[in-house]
């Protein structure tokens, strides 16, 4: 009979198990991410979820992890933020899907593109999701990079996070190591109990869950409507704490991009610095766009050619590719005619490093 | 409600479960205060203060109307005015010790509280000096929440009262992170104090104090999902000092488990997969809507019925048993059945103060309509109206119509077939048959209404509907 029960005695062993429970996961640490109804249940995404924070979980619900690489493939990565990502866009109309909507092949193989930005730039992301991605063959990598890739913060990393552990001893392994703290704190033992990662677990489950969707509609983030681009600008002159006249490399992530060099080994690496939005009216002598000051941006245009011609990859500039017309709500964003112009400008070098 | 809200708000309910005196007091004293920290910021932030202070206001307005005259002056309730004007000084004191109490730190000055003051206990004198005039001022008081009721449903009068009124600017297109103007639990507040101003009308209100009238209507566990309870049934637990058994406890933990399992796990989860407007316009097979509408179905079942569990869970750590809400509603063999076990709280305030009063005036008219007539006219009356509860817009209304015609068809079906049906669907498997291709019926027939409750018009609903059935 249920009255005979003892609530105080219930209780008790409700919360011996329910300790016994965490600490056994704690201990067997097992590796969830790994868990994925993408590529076998339900394909694969065509970019990376975003709002997962969790890299590994992230790549397995990319279409990349479960597509093998078949001889006549030349299997090219992009890397970047919200940009090449294609925030804003369906799937569709983003770089990479239009990148292969162009049927490129070189040297008898098909040139076939993996969209494996993220939102939020950060070139030390970048650094994490190549090192993830070169189990996948990759033969060449496209980066796409802006001044705020090189701003030391904390929140691009989040995806990284989850896996602190691994990222803190890559971060050492390529002389990376003053970073540390930005990836977090390596969980002690109570970290590591359910209780303590239910926020993960759960957004894990939504992950899954989100993977219908995705197989419905090719669905993968929610549109909302957004305000345009203004043409007028403040005066402020300054960046992010940066102010006039010289921009400290030393202060940003420019020390990335040598280690990216020696994680990619022969790959074929090319650099670009994305297009933007370039206002045109009030204070436009004193900044391109809401976010950077001419002064800053092109500071960081001539350090970025100098960081890629040390390592010998190509370089493009292609900042002012994009008519004003052709960008949606910050300064990076494209819409499809947008993201079709960039496509088409690198096609050719992508073409050319494919098939030398 | 958040989890950390429902925490705090669990614990604080079974230390008043140990309470041997003051229980009702305390309980009063912890609702006041949950008023002000379950209202969610406002686009004005004055408002985040107002509108908590306006619900009490109006609450103790209403129980001046409602109770009779030896209640008004009885010494009991002093002790819960107290409580009430004491909780309310406390939230507005946060402006003086630039306190954050409840995240209320932007608390408006003393002098336009005291205002506020001094016109109730005006209102209040006038009210008890006017005591011939009673029935129009219930008249008054029962027309003015309506009135309020409306317009805080409708969107147009809402957004009038929100930019005019209020004077909060009205937000730029696609501007993001805009807040929404929320009185939090008015629409239940209000149909408590309709059901007792209409009952002190009717003579049937049963003698309340003002600790028992206000503890009734902003009972902390059921203020933002109800259920609707009734005052006299509320007011005779509060009454019975009920000391916990063990029963009580086991009850009370497994309702709470169970709610927040169903809200904060399952119904968060399906919120991913549920029907929506970019869903609707993005996805081209029937097949996957159809799970997606599934999805939003048991969505919000699982959210209100969890929302429900977790109220009567907190209501059992105090001795107060909260009504059911829900009865296994998506198991039921027909619509009739469903109403019966769905919100139950609020279609039997419906039944009480709409259905029953429409078919008794209908049928006692000189010249009654047809049977059929007056139950179609009922029941599509009080779906009706049920709809525009949720808010006064087209979706809710077709919403509660089509409800009203499922009801009406089931209700003739079921007169038509009464002894017609064949002996093999009345016993063993033949009526365990019938009953499961009922409930599937039923189950469809609900989801399919959803999309006129939840999709953002009506005629998106329809063309999701068709396209559902394969006609479009």
């Amino acid at each position: 009979m249920i009255c005979d029960v003892r609530p105080s005695r219930l209780l008790a062993k409700a919360v011996i198990i329910f300790a016994l429970l965490n600490v056994a996961f704690a201990g067997l640490d097992p590796t969830v991410e790994r868990l994925s109804v993408f590529n076998w249940f339900l394909p694969g995404r065509l970019r990376l979820p975003i709002h997962v924070d969790d890299l590994q979980a992230s790549f397995n619900a990319h279409v990349i992890s479960g597509l093998p690489k078949d001889s006549g493939e030349y299997r090219i990565l992009l890397l970047g933020d919200s940009q090449t990502w294609g925030l804003r866009l369906p799937v569709q109309q983003s770089l990479g899907q239009q990148m292969n909507a162009m049927h490129l092949s070189a040297c008898g193989r098909k040139l076939r593109f993996y969209n494996l930005a993220l939102p939020f730039a950060s070139a030390l992301r970048d650094f994490f999701v190549l090192s993830e991605s070169l189990k996948y063959e990759p033969d060449s990598v496209v980066w796409l990079l802006t001044l705020n890739s090189f701003l030391p913060r904390a929140e691009p990393l989040d995806p990284v996070k989850a896996q602190s552990q691994a990222a803190v001893s890559l971060l050492e392994q390529y002389a990376l190591g003053r970073y540390r703290d930005l990836v977090g704190p390596i969980p002690s033992f109570l970290g590591r109990t359910p209780t303590a990662e239910a926020g993960r677990l759960h957004r894990l489950a939504l992950l899954q869950l989100d993977g219908m969707r995705w197989t419905a509609g090719m669905i993968d983030f929610d549109t909302s409507p957004y305000e345009p681009q203004k043409s007028g600008v403040l005066d402020d002159p300054t960046w992010e704490g940066f102010a006039p006249p010289e921009l400290d490399p030393a202060q940003l992530f420019f020390d990335v991009v040598g280690p990216m060099h020696r994680l990619a080994g022969g790959l074929p690496v090319l650099v670009i610095s994305e297009p933007m939005f370039i206002a045109q009216g009030r204070n436009s002598a004193i900044r391109y766009n809401v976010q950077y000051p001419r002064w800053a941006y092109d500071q960081y245009l001539a350090l970025l050619q100098r960081a890629a011609a040390e390592q010998g990859w190509p370089y493009m500039d292609l900042h002012a590719l994009v008519a004003d017309s052709d960008f949606t709500d910050v300064p990076q964003h494209l819409n499809a005619e947008g993201e079709k112009q960039l496509a088409q400008a690198i096609a050719p070098t992508i073409l050319r490093m494919a098939c030398p | 409600m958040s989890v950390l809200q429902i925490a705090v708000l669990v614990v604080l309910a079974a230390a008043v479960g140990q309470l041997r005196n003051g229980r009702q007091l305390a309980m009063l004293g912890i609702s006041a205060l949950a008023v002000f920290w379950l209202q969610p910021d406002e686009p004005a932030p004055g408002l985040r203060f107002w509108l908590p202070v306006a619900t009490l206001g109006i609450v103790v307005v209403a129980w001046i109307l409602t109770a009779s005259a030896e209640l008004r002056s009885r010494r009991l309730d002093w002790g819960a005015a107290l409580v009430l004007f004491t909780i309310v000084v406390v939230v507005e004191l946060n402006h003086y010790f630039g306190a954050d109490v409840l995240g209320m730190a932007g608390t408006p000055r003393v002098e336009m509280l005291a205002a506020v003051f001094v016109g109730i206990a005006a209102l209040a004198l006038v009210l008890a000096r006017t005591r011939g005039m009673n029935r129009i001022w219930l008249i008054a008081g029962f027309v003015g929440i309506l009135l309020l009721f409306i317009m805080l449903k409708t969107p147009f009068l809402e957004n009038s009262i929100e930019h005019s009124l209020l004077r909060i600017p009205v937000p730029r297109a696609g501007a993001g992170g805009v807040i929404p103007f929320t009185w939090m639990g008015f629409s239940y507040v209000a149909f408590r104090l309709l059901h007792t101003i209409r009952d002190r009308l009717s003579g049937r209100l049963p003698p309340v104090t003002l600790g028992e009238y206000a503890n009734y209507v902003v009972f902390f566990p059921a203020f933002t999902a109800g259920p609707i309870d009734r005052v006299e049934r509320f007011g005779a637990e509060l009454r019975t000092p009920l000391p916990l058994t063990n029963a009580d406890w086991l009850e009370a933990g497994t309702r709470l488990f169970v709610g927040l399992f169903k809200k904060f796990v399952l119904a968060d989860l399906l919120a991913v997969i549920s029907i929506s407007d970019p869903l609707v316009s993005q996805v081209k097979s029937a097949a996957w809507l159809w799970v997606f509408l599934y999805a939003y179905s048991f969505r919000i079942y699982l959210d209100f019925s969890g929302y429900t569990d977790i109220a009567i869970g907190m209501g059992r750590l105090m001795g107060i048993r909260l009504p059911e809400n829900f009865a296994a509603p998506y198991l039921k063999p027909n619509v009739t059945q469903f109403w019966n076990s769905w919100h139950m709280s609020l279609t039997q305030w419906f039944r009480s103060y709409v259905f029953n009063p429409l078919s008794r005036a209908l049928r006692s008219a000189e010249r009654p309509l047809p049977v059929w007539l007056i139950i179609l006219v009922v029941q599509i009356s009080t779906m009706l109206l049920i709809g525009l509860w949720h808010g006064v817009t087209w979706g809710f209304a077709i919403w509660g119509l089509w409800h009203g015609l499922g009801l009406f068809v089931h209700n003739r079906w079921s007169n038509f077939t009464r002894s017609r049906m064949p002996a093999w669907t009345q016993a063993g498997r033949g009526q365990a048959a019938m009953h499961a291709l009922g409930v599937f019926l039923t189950f469809n027939f609900v989801a399919l209404g959803w999309l006129f409750f939840n999709l953002s018009s009506p005629e998106l609903a329809w063309r999701t509907l068709l396209r559902l059935v394969g006609l479009a």
